[in-house]
């Protein structure tokens, strides 16, 4: 077994790390999810940490496994990415950093139901970000600026992004995501 | 006044989120207001009124002088700003109906000042909070900007005007164009259904 895999038929920019201190689970959660995610299963410590890049949106840690504590410092600086805990019991308690949780053994439709989420949230903000950088840039433009014209159908197309992106969360996560401290 | 519209937001012809930009100096901020909050005769439905530098106590005797009907249901969200506290931190309940004799029914919310998530999520639960046809005014936008960066501001307005949306409501959004360079209003411009410009000289009556 390689230490870390990559695989699957990757949706563009939605990177998953699986991290359970179990490499079969590990295995389990990491078969359910390609095809919709370009996954990145890890099982050795000092790999856990290199693997981690600005591409991954969303992580499933178990937060007992070595090296969870380190991972989730670095987490803590980066709004761009989202780290549910895997756990055996749901009321079990975990760091407060740890957005959401998935109890083991996972059922596939709950785990990608989650999976989901947390990578629209990540793309709503990611969306988010680059909408108000072209307003921004619109709003220095003249009117009769050639530019204008074609940055317009860029922010309507980025409009789109964010309603299809946004659509299935809840206000909540709309309000987390667009202002959570980067 | 000009207006510009680009789309409706609920497919009724009628914009859900409104920019109503407007100079300290104008005199007609009042009448916009009304006529932005009348899609639903107030009589009949729930006004949601956000507050940052007026007092919930001055928002409603605006909103009184301004409108004059009384809402069938009123909720004022009072945001502390950095001059002035809200309520909640002298004493009164931070959550609580009859903030005047004149409103016995009047709920008020206080958020925090700077916390754009409590608001978000108060201006929400009052969003969906009644069975009746909900307007939300908020007072305003220059108020958010002063604990507030634009492009907090501005991600925060890409939420609340998308969950106003979603609630089936229709709210306008004040800013005083006097404090804020023209980039600033520009830039936020785009989260909005319509602009109403009330500002001298910026188009013809509509």
């Amino acid at each position: 077994m390689t230490a870390c895999r990559q695989g699957g038929d990757a949706r563009p920019g939605q990177v998953v790390l699986v991290a359970d201190s179990d490499p079969a689970v590990t295995d389990e959660i990491a078969d359910a999810l390609r095809g919709h995610y370009d996954v990145r299963a890890v099982d050795s410590d000092e790999d856990l940490l290199t693997t981690l890049d600005e591409d991954v949106s969303a992580v499933l840690l178990d937060p007992t496994r070595s090296g969870a504590g380190e991972l989730l410092d670095r987490l803590a600086t980066d709004a761009d990415c989202r780290v549910a805990a895997l756990v055996e019991d749901r009321r079990e308690s975990v760091d407060e950093r740890f957005d959401e949780r998935v109890r083991k053994p996972v059922s596939r439709s709950a785990l990608k139901a989650t999976v989901d989420r947390l990578c629209r949230c990540v793309a709503y903000r990611d969306a988010l970000d680059r909408y108000f950088a072209l307003s921004q840039t619109l709003a220095t433009l003249d009117e009769d600026d050639p530019q204008r014209e074609r940055l317009t159908e860029r922010l309507d197309a980025l409009e789109a992004e964010l309603d299809d992106t946004s659509a299935p969360l809840d206000s909540v996560d709309v309000y987390d995501a667009a202002l959570r401290q980067q | 006044m000009s207006v510009k519209s680009d789309s409706d937001g609920n497919g009724t012809g009628q914009p859900s989120n409104v920019l109503v930009l407007a100079s300290a100096a104008d005199g007609c901020e009042a009448a916009a207001c009304r006529e932005l909050s009348e899609t639903t005769h107030p009589a009949r439905s729930h006004v949601v009124l956000a507050t940052g530098l007026q007092s919930p106590r001055e928002r409603l005797a605006d909103w009184e002088d301004d409108v004059g009907v009384r809402p069938a249901e009123t909720t004022v969200v009072d945001l502390a700003t950095a001059t002035r506290s809200a309520a909640a931190s002298t004493g009164t309940p931070s959550t609580g109906t009859g903030v005047s004799d004149r409103w016995p029914d009047a709920t008020v919310e206080h958020v925090e000042a700077g916390d754009l998530l409590g608001l978000g999520e108060t201006l929400d639960a009052a969003l969906g909070g009644s069975d009746r046809s909900t307007t939300l005014c908020v007072r305003s936008v220059s108020d958010l900007l002063q604990s507030a960066d634009v492009e907090t501001v501005f991600r925060f307005l890409e939420a609340l005007t998308r969950n106003v949306d979603r609630a089936d409501g229709v709210a306008h959004y004040h800013l005083n164009t006097d404090v804020h360079d023209t980039e600033t209003v520009e830039t936020l411009a785009v989260l909005f259904d319509a602009v109403v410009d009330l500002r001298e000289g910026e188009g013809a009556d509509v």
